[in-house]
């Protein structure tokens, strides 16, 4: 799928932006703090419905807005072409009275839901910061698994919503449960809402893990010049099948549920761990098992990225893993992801940075930012649509 | 309330913090409203005012099915015309409304005020589930005894845990637990469906 036009008001720094953008390559280049990952992370909220990372929405809305209105708003709007024809997306952003948000999302000038967005633009967004998916708190490996999953799976994000909202109430009764007795079938009804969405989370988020290190094992073969192998590997915090041992085996297929079991199996064995650690739960007020809980380790060659891994090579495993969710998204929705890359070239060696340029040369729409033009090769400029960001204002340069 | 200027005399900033105290309803509308009313004839305020007032003095929960009323027990509960042996258990009094006004029902109601929530801090005990509970245990002598408890709870998460909760403890009651069919949009609120919806979810209820 290709953005034809991003149209933003009061995004960001930008309060009216109205840019044409051509399939293939596209190269914005810009000083520091002039608006390239403003742009990258409106096309990121177009996908998503909200920033990468947590921030808030409210950030996203212009400082000054509120002079002119009384109610600030912003608005992101994009055209697209997708394999189906060409559509129409916007989502509106306003402070409302006491502080509170609201949100619209359009299709096609329809009001929808947020659910309606997954599958209509889909993104790969690689930034500077996200060389921490490896080493960083397992939350970001979480959040990374449930966004890349929110953008193809709508059966994903329904029963993620499930799992987290019984999540917060079993907690919070868990909670009360340390100052008066709780009624035991107050608790088992919650388990009941909870048990299955949390088994659907994690049967999903493995075999989106399976199929990605499937993918990216090549990708970083060739970005490690046949050095290193590298496996992502799914680690539920809730696993009936767990291996005894800490070191990883070949897995050929980790995208199945673990040998023999379906998931009313995985639903027992759940509920027996739950009944397993009640004690401990109602004295600590929360919910101990469970998939957020999860985790995702990136082993190469047997070791763990995540505490012996390099920073180059922490980042060449984020970099495998993203240009694999380019195809692992073009699998699941049968159409090609819109890859943004923001500043990556600036930290890769000259032979990974040519590995990366050949791997995006033929993409259907690939949008790179960088503070100087001069780290990409003669042959990739020529190839590429070039834009120069000055203050929020992007303009096309003369091709030639 | 920061934006409140201190030159307003006390009774319009005690009528503004009071509107401010109503859901939906911030500052900006509720300043609004006291303005309004300010201008409007003094007959539009102090109908309003009794309006509220009668809200509470006058009205009080059914002792049978703890919707509001003016007289306890209620019209329904009272209508010889209707099936006792059936309740129809709902969230709100205005989910009674929307459940007669699809005439699909003849039996009587039983209204929780609210669903179980502990993030709310909203536990059985703070809803009419004890009342509902000894509805149906009454013996016989003590009325027609209760042969099927539909809940009609809404489909959102905590409806359906707090239908699930009553099932529970209806378990061996005797009577039949059935719950609305899935016409009902999910996330969706019993007072919004439209009367088609509603009397073919009657219809179509499933024992629990
Ligand atoms: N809500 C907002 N309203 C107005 N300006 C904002 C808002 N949020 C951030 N900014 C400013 O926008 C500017 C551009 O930020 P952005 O991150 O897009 O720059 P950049 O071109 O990616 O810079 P760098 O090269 O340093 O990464 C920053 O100066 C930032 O402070
Ligand atoms: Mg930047
Ligand atoms: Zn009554």
């Amino acid at each position: 799928m290709i953005i034809r036009h991003l149209s933003l008001t009061n995004v960001r720094l930008y309060a009216r932006l109205e840019l044409d953008l051509p399939g293939g390559l596209s190269i914005i280049q810009g000083d520091n703090a002039q608006g390239k990952t403003s742009l990258l992370e409106a096309i990121y909220y177009l996908a998503t419905s909200h920033s990468p990372h947590g921030t808030l929405d409210r950030q996203i809305i212009r400082w000054g807005a509120e002079e002119e209105a009384p109610y600030p708003y912003a608005i992101l709007k994009s055209d697209l072409q997708r394999r189906d024809g060409p559509h129409m997306l916007e989502i509106g952003i306003q402070r409302a009275e006491g502080n509170r948000m609201r949100k619209e999302i359009r299709i096609d000038h329809i009001n929808k839901r947020g659910i309606d967005l997954v599958g209509q633009l889909a993104v790969v967004l690689f930034l500077p910061g996200d060389v921490d998916l490896v080493s960083g708190a397992p939350a970001l490996r979480r959040d990374y698994l449930d966004d890349a999953l929110s953008q193809v799976d709508a059966g994903y994000v329904r029963a993620l919503e499930q799992y987290n909202r019984a999540l917060t109430q079993r907690n919070a009764l868990l909670r009360q449960a340390q100052e008066r007795r709780i009624d035991p079938d107050e608790l088992e009804v919650w388990n009941d809402q909870m048990v299955p969405a949390g088994v659907e989370v994690a049967l999903r988020r493995r075999e989106a893990v399976g199929q990605l290190t499937r993918l990216a094992a090549p990708v970083h073969r060739d970005l490690s010049n046949n050095r290193e192998y590298l496996q992502i590997v799914y680690q539920p915090n809730f696993d009936p099948a767990a291996p005894p041992s800490t070191t990883y085996q070949l897995e050929l297929d980790n995208t199945r549920p673990p040998t023999g079991m379906d998931s009313a199996d995985l639903q027992t064995a759940f509920r027996a761990a739950l009944a397993e650690r009640q004690r401990d739960e109602m004295a600590r007020g929360m919910t101990l098992v469970g998939p957020h809980r999860d985790d995702m380790r990136f082993i190469a060659n047997g070791i763990d990225l995540g505490e012996y891994g390099s920073r180059g090579q922490q980042r060449t495993a984020v970099l495998a893993l993203k240009l694999a969710e380019v195809s692992w998204m073009r699998d699941r929705i049968g159409d090609e992801p819109v890859l943004l890359l923001d500043e990556v070239l600036a930290e890769l060696d000259p032979g990974r940075r040519q590995s990366l340029l050949m791997r995006i040369a033929n993409s259907h729409q690939t949008i790179v930012t960088t503070t100087d033009i001069n780290r990409f090769d003669q042959d990739f400029v020529r190839k590429a649509g070039i834009f120069t960001v000055n203050s929020g204002i992007v303009t096309k340069n003369a091709q030639g | 309330m920061p934006q409140i200027n201190k030159t307003l005399p006390p009774s319009v900033t005690r009528l503004i913090d009071a509107l401010s105290q109503l859901p939906g309803i911030g500052p900006k509308s509720a300043s609004r409203l006291a303005y309004y009313l300010l201008r409007a004839p003094a007959e539009e305020s102090v109908g309003l005012a009794d309006a509220l007032r009668d809200l509470k003095a006058r009205t009080r929960f059914c002792s049978i099915c703890q919707n509001i009323t003016e007289s306890n027990p209620c019209d329904v509960c009272t209508d010889p015309t209707r099936d006792r042996g059936v309740i129809c258990v709902v969230e709100e009094p205005l989910d009674v409304t929307a459940v007669e006004r699809s005439r699909g029902f003849t039996g009587l109601y039983h209204v929780l005020h609210g669903v179980i929530s502990p993030m709310n801090g909203v536990g059985p005990d703070d809803l009419k589930v004890r009342e509902l509970l000894g509805r149906v245990a009454a013996g016989p002598g003590e009325g027609t005894p209760v042969r099927e408890v539909i809940l009609a709870t809404n489909p959102t998460l905590e409806g359906e845990n707090t239908a699930a909760y009553i099932q529970r403890k209806l378990a061996g009651s005797g009577a039949r637990v059935t719950r609305l069919a899935r016409g009902l949009p999910v996330g969706g609120d019993l007072e919004y469906a439209d009367e088609v919806t509603l009397s073919r979810a009657l219809e179509g209820r499933q024992v629990m």
